[in-house]
């Protein structure tokens, strides 16, 4: 049976009146990687925020790693924004975070940087592009070998190499560390990419939990691909059977149709 | 929590521009000292050496507090500390650490200069200067202590340091301590209060340090005004909402 590093049990938050998280349950099993998914406003971010108590909640219990107090967060990489000081260099801020994180292998820093890409960049953080700002988070998110790496929008900002480094980047701590990864991200084919388990957010609670298998098996259609000439006539053609078929594809449901099927919208 | 300072300090110290206006501040303390004491005037050097030991409060105060505060709210770098396992508690303990560091270091530099240079000079003053001095520089460490505690409760509830460096700002050009002296004065004249202004931080500090024995009962009026602050500032900070 898999071991649950984060649970939210119950959890529940509220701005005033406005009801944010309305009761999540979500555990999220060593050495996942876990896609959250869901609209602005869906309660992503203050699920992150409530992990990393950053936002206090009024019902329920967050463990992580089998614990509730402060301490239990020190296994946690995470990935929030842009904290980084203008005026010192990539490994001058990340030294500041090894040390505030008390790490002291100063290797470290260098390493870090090396999975970004960012290592032999010198200049100062004012001088940063979106996308070396997005790689340095990271790579703080990744100091000192976290069992848990929480990402909010880690690929925002990245171009497409960047965004497939990340990617193979995620997956090969996950193989080779067994790192446990929650990323949330807008980009849903993108998350279905790096991701084997989703949870779908929606109106405050974790409205669906699916797994990469689940999505394989959801197999709604056949599609039968027929010259485009013959597509206005199709239906009335099978039902003859008199056209030409050129091709039968199975498509399996993406994470994308899933999601709009399940809280609506359009894509 | 330690860790959190040591990781301030760090990035304090490599704030070029921090420096530079450190020793700015030194230089001048240094070139009025010089002057003074090469005109051999060792009266006026003695004034001026008091006045300089007992404003400390305006100059490096100011510095400690943009230092420990401006870029950490800036950068959100509490934000990263209490994600990566310090309580909220620590948080507020690891500010109030670093600015007494900063303030006891940067307060005995000039204290130092003060006393050196008329060594240098080789000017012959008596013990009680050099006792006046000391005495002066812990007067304004503790000052520059309790506005920076009471402007953190700012820091910590809006989580802007610019609402709270103003109120540094005017409570160590003493604008804060004229207000409630006056309404105190008018409250007292007007409506027959008793007269509070002898409750208030710099009453309480001058009389201690002026006659510490017939006013021992003043350190728990300072000690409060130390503490109470920093539980305030954890009180505010408790449930207070951060973003990313």
């Amino acid at each position: 049976m898999s071991e649950g590093v984060i649970c939210l049990e119950n959890v529940v938050k509220s701005y005033g009146s406005h009801q944010v998280l309305k009761g999540v349950n979500l555990t999220i099993n060593r050495g996942d990687i876990f896609g959250l998914v869901g609209r602005n406003g869906a309660g992503k971010t203050t699920m992150f925020k409530t992990i990393l108590g950053l936002s206090d909640y009024q019902n329920g219990t967050i463990t992580i790693n089998g614990g509730t107090g402060h301490e239990n967060r020190s296994k946690i990489g995470f990935f929030i924004g842009k904290n980084f000081f203008d005026y010192m260099t990539a490994q001058q801020n990340l030294d500041y975070y090894c040390t505030l994180k008390g790490i002291k292998d100063k290797h470290e820093i260098e390493r870090v940087l090396d999975l970004v890409g960012l290592s032999g960049v010198n200049s100062k953080y004012k001088n940063f592009s979106l996308g070396m700002t997005q790689r340095l988070g990271i790579a703080n998110a990744l100091l000192g070998h976290p069992e848990i790496l929480i990402l909010d929008e880690p690929v925002n900002g990245l171009d497409p190499q960047g965004i497939a480094d990340i990617r193979n980047l995620m997956k090969k701590l996950n193989a080779e560390e067994g790192m446990t990864i929650i990323i949330s991200s807008h980009i849903l084919g993108e998350l279905e990419h790096t991701a084997v388990r989703f949870g779908i957010v929606n109106e405050g609670v974790i409205a669906a939990e699916i797994t990469e298998e689940d999505l394989q098996k959801q197999k709604q259609n056949v599609n039968i691909t027929v010259n485009e000439k013959d597509a206005a006539g199709a239906e009335k053609l099978l039902h003859d059977n008199g056209i030409e078929v050129a091709a039968v594809t199975d498509v399996a449901t993406s994470l994308e149709d899933y999601y709009f099927n399940l809280v609506g919208g359009k894509k | 929590m330690q860790r959190y300072v040591h990781a301030d300090l760090k990035r304090i110290r490599r704030k070029k521009s921090h420096f530079i206006v450190l020793l700015c501040i030194y230089l001048i303390i240094a070139l009025i000292a010089v002057y003074n004491c090469s005109t051999g005037n060792l009266k006026e050097f003695q004034n001026m050496a008091n006045i300089i030991a007992g404003t400390l409060t305006i100059y490096f105060g100011i510095i400690v507090f943009f230092a420990v505060f401006s870029a950490d709210t800036r950068t959100r770098t509490m934000q990263i500390a209490i994600g990566s396992g310090l309580s909220r508690s620590q948080v507020v303990w690891s500010k109030e650490l670093e600015g007494l560091i900063l303030a006891v270091v940067y307060d005995a530099i000039a204290a130092l200069i003060l006393c050196l240079v008329p060594v240098i000079f080789h000017a012959s003053l008596p013990t009680s200067f050099f006792s006046a001095i000391a005495v002066s520089t812990i007067q304004s460490i503790l000052e520059t202590m309790v506005f920076y505690n009471i402007s953190m409760i700012v820091i910590f509830a809006t989580l802007h340091a610019n609402y709270a460096e103003i109120l540094y700002i005017m409570f160590s050009f003493e604008i804060i301590t004229g207000i409630f002296t006056v309404l105190f004065g008018y409250l007292n004249t007007q409506f027959g209060f008793p007269d509070l202004s002898g409750i208030l931080f710099s009453s309480l500090s001058a009389s201690f340090f002026a006659d510490p024995w017939n006013n021992l009962l003043n350190i728990v009026g300072i000690a409060v005004y130390l503490i109470l602050p920093i539980y305030l500032s954890q009180m505010v900070f408790r449930k207070k909402e951060l973003e990313f």
